[in-house]
Formats: structure tokens, C-alpha cells, sequence
């Protein structure tokens, strides 16, 4: 079990290590995309439609919600080409396939504590007050990855067997960006709708990772538990799912 | 307690002519469709009731043609593949070299790669550390240990492959092929090292065209051929079983190609008798050191003068082949005519050790195509003054100078 461990850390490393390695902006992926993505947002929204995100300066409250989102969003992305990419490692010798997905969400982990450092940044220059609650972040983090390598698991094994899951994927994480609190508050969404958006666990965990760490207001802490309840049953069933394919892994490919 | 054990092992691919490989295609099958026109799955077993018992501490060969089943056999064993019916037990930790560079990321160094390889076997950094002298003076490849492998030759990709896999002290060590690449010797310091693995113990599953090598360091040997066992047990036995089906359906081949050909060309040989003569008389032991003659007598039975050639190889008993002479490789075609006729090569001084040796004779036709091959091996015992190790008595002479 430990080996399997250090197998998960080795590839991880592996996967960073290649990105940062043979790029020039070897970080690009991890602070830029993230930094662009919240300008552009921020140039749309604060300068044209002036959308009020006070008390947080716009540029920080698109990066919060976007450097979690980016986790989620890479994360799954990386796990759907995980097993279908690596037909070389496959064909060695057995070990638990379900160590590739779980190895890429843990590389782009890395990448988001990278891009984390720059929040912190941001949250320095703008000299944004940081509530105490922030501290309930990690636990949170743990659902979120969670949920991350539940779906993560479900893509990888379906990918193998349907070669279009990563556009459909990407389309779907696009439409999944736009429905969740990520570049807007829950608050200003109307009161039916919010409900709505909660009983998504990745609007309830956006939402609140951006509460803890600037208001320390929890809105809906009910919620928390849909959302976990959510995670438990989407990490239990895409691991069941995943496993149910395994063996079809070396025909298919 | 067995080291690896198959149960009437059954593997079926489903040659499904068009499965839905994406999502799209999926949705449009949701269409309705005439019942007809959906496609039809075709089972293909690979593998048929495969039994292979193979004990502790022993060695397992597997020959047969490409498209046997042999690799599949190999990837149920290692657990890439599940087997469709029947049980499979594999005790032990397992190396496998099943195909060349798997495993290795192309953008890694050899050593980075030697470490995540070590990893998928299950060997910790720590384990790989001490071995990692070991394996680059194996692999012959310090110079470019850190280069990205994708600048490996592949001769450099297998060499490193296989002194990773056999590096890490596996219980278990299957090899599929792999001896193919690289110059000869490598694939002699291959079988050196699979053999001294054997001799510590090791348990080691050889599939291989090299059927010298399954026949001189197997304890057992199978013969599948499309999907099914033809043979099993004494590797001596096997291979034979197996050459002498090559040679049947070469025959089978030239039989048709001559029916088809207006001209008779590659009219069968039909060779009689074998044997060793000295001076004219027929032996069956032989002084280490004296001259010889090789003998086989054989009939041109096509009924028109053919040219062709022939070859012998002096083997020991348990296949290590020690020299070998060709008619091909000295020049140009010997012509046999019409009838009976013996094919003598004479060898001046043959210097063996004391022991049973015995001659494979063949012939072949003027491009080299093999056409018959004498079935029962030439037997011999060479005597020499003394009882020396190795293989060769060589005339020698001591001085102090």
C-alpha cells in the first residue's frame, strides 16, 4: 500500500516536473492562466458592468474564486487523458490503475498551491483583511478534492472507452464555470436560484472557501453537509465505476 | 507450492467490427435503428484452456508462432489482461519485461526512469539507490544515464529495460521477446544473467524464438498455437515437437509451390541416413582432436539435378549449439543430381571436451529455404585425455620464460 503511495507521488512529480521542464513559462498553467483569466473577468465585470464586489477588490475576489475553480476544473481535466495517455505504463505490470487519475489530480494539487502563493500575493498588495475562519480552508480543500478525484475517476475510466470525454469535458466544466458562485456571489443571485446553485457541491464549496477566508460569514452551513453527503457518493461511485472498467483497459487500447 | 499456476485458462477478445468508441457515436446509436443492422459481436478466443503448472524454483519456456497467444498469456499473467474464464495463481513478486521500453517516459532521464520503473515494481528509492550502479554497468549506458530516453537508440531502451526488471530481485521474472533487440552480445549477457537469476532461485517465464535458449535453460516448456496447448513438459521434447511443425508446413509451402510452379524448382530432398565417419568407417565415438567426417545421405527424388545447400551444427545435449557449418555462408550452391548421394564435410581436428554430443543436419534449397532436416540428431561421444571443464580441449604448451 505504501508503494502505491510513492508510485502515486513518483508519477505526480513526474507530471509536474515534464510541465515545468519543457515549457519556457514553465509556470504559465499554474499563476498566469489564473491571473489573465481574473483580468479579463475583473476588465468585463468591474470596469464595464461595474459589478460590486466590495469589499474585495475585484482582481482578488476573481482570483479566490478562480484559483479553487482552476483546481477542480484542471484536475478533472488532466484525469480524463490519465489512463488513455499512458498505454505504455499500462502495458509494464499491474498495479492499481486507479494510482494515474489520482496522480495527475495530485499534480495539479501542486499546481494549485503555486497559483495559491500568488492569491496570497494579491491578497498582500491589496492589503485585503484575511478572516480567522480561513482556517477551516484545508477541510474544505479535502471535500473539494474529494469531489475532484470522484469525477476525476468516472472521466478516466470513460475516456478509455470514449475517446471525446476530455471535449466534452471541457464543454461541460465551461457550462459548470458559469453556474456556480465562481465569478459572482451566491448573494446576488435571486433567492429560488440559489437553492439551486447549492445543491451543486462545487457551488457550495466555491462559495464557501471564498467566505472563510474574507467574511467569515457561513450563509447556508447546511448546505455543507449536500455538498458532502455529494462527494461521498460521487468518490464512492466513480471509484466503483472506475473499477468496474479497469479490466477492460488493456483490450480496449 | 506452485510459483505460478494456470487453470484451464480461456481468453475471448470480442472483435466487436464497430464499437461506439466516443460519446457521439454513442448518442447516435441512441437512434433507433433496424434490428439488423446492428453489428454483430465476433468472439475470438485467444486462448484455449491453457493448464500450466510451473513449481517453485523452476523455469518455464514458452515457443510458438506470432499470433499464438503467447503475449496474451504473458499479460494475464502479469494482470494487465483478466482472463475470461478459469483461474490464474502467480505467487511471488513479478518482474516482467513484456515489451521494449514500457514504462519508460520519454522525457525522463535513464535515471529518472529507472526510479519510476522501480516504483511500478514496487521497489522503493531507497532499494533502487544501491542498485542503480549496478543496473547503469548493465545497461552499458553511463554516458547517457542522464539523457532523456526518448535519444535512446533502442538498443539502449531495451538494455536499460532489462537490467531494471532484472535488478530488482524479483521472485518471478517473465521475459517476453525482448532478447530480439540488441546485438548479440547483449542478448548473450541477457541469457547470462537470466541464467545465473535461475541458478539463484529465480523463477522465470521465457517466451522466445530462440528455441536453443528454451531448450538449454528451461526446466519445462509449452508449445501454443493459436490459443491451444500442443505441447507441454520436456523442453527438449517441445521444441522438437514445434521445429518439426515448421518443417512440415515449410514442406506443406514448397509442395504447394511446386504443384503451382511449371518448373519443379525446390523438388524435394529426401535424406536417408546420418552419421560420423573417421577414415571411411563408421564411429559412434570419437578421440577429441581427430579428424572426422560429418555424413548424410540423401536422395534427390525430383527427379532433375537441383542445386542447394546444407548445413551442420555440432550441439551439445542440452542445445548449446558450439560451431556450426554452412554450405550458405561458405558460397555458392552445391548441385545434387538425379539419385543418391552423400553429403560429406570433413572437419580436420575437433577439439571437445569429454561428453555426449550430438549433430542436427538440413538442407536447403539454392536460396537458402530449409527443406529438410534429418529428425533424429547425429549422437557422438568425444574422449579426451582429460577431464577439463568448458568446452574445448585446445593443444597447448606451458613454459617458464
Amino acid at each position: 500500500m505504501g508503494l502505491w503511495f510513492e508510485l502515486t507521488r513518483n508519477l505526480a512529480s513526474r507530471d509536474v516536473e515534464t510541465r515545468y521542464k519543457h515549457s519556457l513559462l514553465g509556470l504559465y498553467w499554474a499563476i498566469i492562466n489564473p491571473l489573465v483569466t481574473a483580468a479579463i473577468f475583473g476588465f468585463i465585470f468591474g470596469v464595464i458592468f461595474h459589478v460590486k464586489t466590495k469589499p474585495i477588490p475585484y482582481v482578488v475576489f476573481y482570483l479566490a474564486g478562480l484559483t479553487f475553480w482552476n483546481f477542480f476544473a484542471n484536475g478533472i481535466m488532466s484525469a480524463v487523458g490519465s489512463v488513455s495517455g499512458n498505454s505504455a505504463l499500462l502495458a509494464k505490470i499491474y498495479f492499481p490503475r486507479v494510482v494515474l487519475p489520482t496522480a495527475s489530480i495530485l499534480a495539479r494539487f501542486i499546481d494549485f498551491l503555486f497559483s495559491m502563493g500568488v492569491f496570497i500575493i494579491f491578497i498582500l498588495i491589496y492589503q485585503v483583511p484575511v478572516h480567522w475562519t480561513s482556517l477551516w480552508l484545508p477541510a474544505i480543500l479535502l471535500i473539494q478534492i474529494f469531489f475532484t478525484m470522484g469525477i476525476g475517476y468516472m472521466v478516466a475510466a470513460l475516456n478509455v472507452l470514449y475517446r471525446d470525454m476530455t471535449q466534452l469535458m471541457g464543454l461541460l466544466l465551461m457550462v459548470w464555470l458559469y453556474f456556480s458562485p465562481v465569478i459572482y456571489r451566491l448573494s446576488q443571485v435571486p433567492k429560488t436560484l440559489q437553492t439551486i446553485l447549492l445543491i451543486d457541491p462545487m457551488g457550495t464549496i466555491i462559495e464557501l472557501e471564498r467566505n472563510v477566508i474574507f467574511t467569515g460569514h457561513i450563509l447556508y452551513p447546511e448546505y455543507l453537509w449536500v455538498a458532502v453527503a455529494w462527494t461521498g457518493l460521487v468518490f464512492l461511485g466513480g471509484l466503483a465505476l472506475f473499477k468496474r472498467v479497469e479490466p477492460m483497459f488493456a483490450e480496449v487500447m | 507450492m506452485a510459483a505460478i499456476r494456470v487453470e484451464q485458462l480461456w481468453k475471448q477478445f470480442l472483435l466487436k467490427k464497430d464499437r461506439a468508441d466516443s460519446v457521439g457515436h454513442l448518442l447516435l446509436r441512441m437512434i433507433p435503428q433496424p434490428q439488423s443492422k446492428r453489428p454483430k459481436r465476433e468472439p475470438f478466443w485467444a486462448l484455449q484452456d491453457i493448464t500450466i503448472d510451473m513449481p517453485e524454483g523452476t523455469s518455464f519456456g514458452i515457443v510458438g508462432n506470432n499470433g499464438s497467444g503467447k503475449s496474451t498469456l504473458l499479460k494475464i499473467l502479469t494482470r494487465t489482461m483478466t482472463p475470461t474464464r478459469g483461474q490464474i495463481q502467480v505467487s511471488g513478486r513479478v518482474s516482467a519485461l513484456i515489451e521494449l521500453g514500457a514504462g519508460f517516459h520519454p522525457d525522463f532521464t535513464g535515471r529518472e526512469n529507472v526510479y519510476l520503473n522501480g516504483s511500478i515494481l514496487g521497489i522503493g528509492r531507497k532499494a533502487i539507490e544501491q542498485k542503480m550502479e549496478e543496473i547503469i554497468e548493465f545497461a552499458d549506458i553511463r554516458p547517457f544515464i542522464d539523457t532523456s530516453v526518448k535519444y535512446y537508440s533502442s538498443g539502449m531502451q531495451a538494455r536499460l529495460g532489462f537490467a531494471v526488471a532484472t535488478s530488482v530481485d524479483p521472485e518471478i521474472l517473465i521475459v517476453d521477446e525482448v532478447l530480439a533487440v540488441g546485438d548479440e552480445a547483449f542478448q548473450q549477457r541477457c541469457m547470462d544473467r537470466i541464467f545465473a537469476m535461475k541458478r539463484g532461485g529465480t523463477n522465470i517465464l521465457l517466451v522466445s524464438h530462440n528455441l536453443g535458449a528454451i531448450e538449454r535453460l528451461m526446466d519445462q516448456a509449452v508449445w501454443i498455437n493459436q490459443g491451444v496447448m500442443q505441447k507441454i513438459g520436456n523442453p527438449r521434447d517441445v521444441v522438437f515437437a514445434y521445429r518439426q511443425s515448421m518443417i512440415d508446413q515449410n514442406e506443406g509451402r514448397n509442395q504447394q509451390e511446386a504443384v503451382s510452379g511449371a518448373d519443379q524448382e525446390g523438388g524435394p530432398l529426401a535424406l536417408r541416413d546420418a552419421y560420423v565417419e573417421i577414415n571411411g568407417q563408421r564411429v559412434d565415438s570419437v578421440q577429441s582432436g581427430t579428424s572426422l567426417d560429418l555424413i548424410c545421405e540423401l536422395d534427390n527424388v525430383s527427379g532433375l539435378p537441383m542445386d542447394g545447400h546444407f548445413s551442420y551444427t555440432v550441439r551439445r545435449p542440452d542445445g548449446l549449439e558450439i560451431v556450426s557449418v554452412s554450405s550458405i555462408l561458405d558460397g555458392p550452391p552445391m548441385t545434387f543430381q538425379r539419385g543418391p548421394a552423400r553429403m560429406v564435410v570433413h572437419l580436420p581436428e575437433l577439439y571437445l571436451t569429454s561428453g555426449e554430443y550430438e549433430v542436427d543436419a538440413a538442407c536447403f534449397d539454392a536460396n537458402g529455404r530449409r527443406l529438410a532436416e534429418w529428425r533424429a540428431p547425429i549422437r557422438f561421444s568425444v574422449q579426451a585425455m582429460q577431464a577439463t571443464p568448458g568446452l574445448l580441449v585446445l593443444p597447448h604448451q606451458w613454459q617458464v620464460r
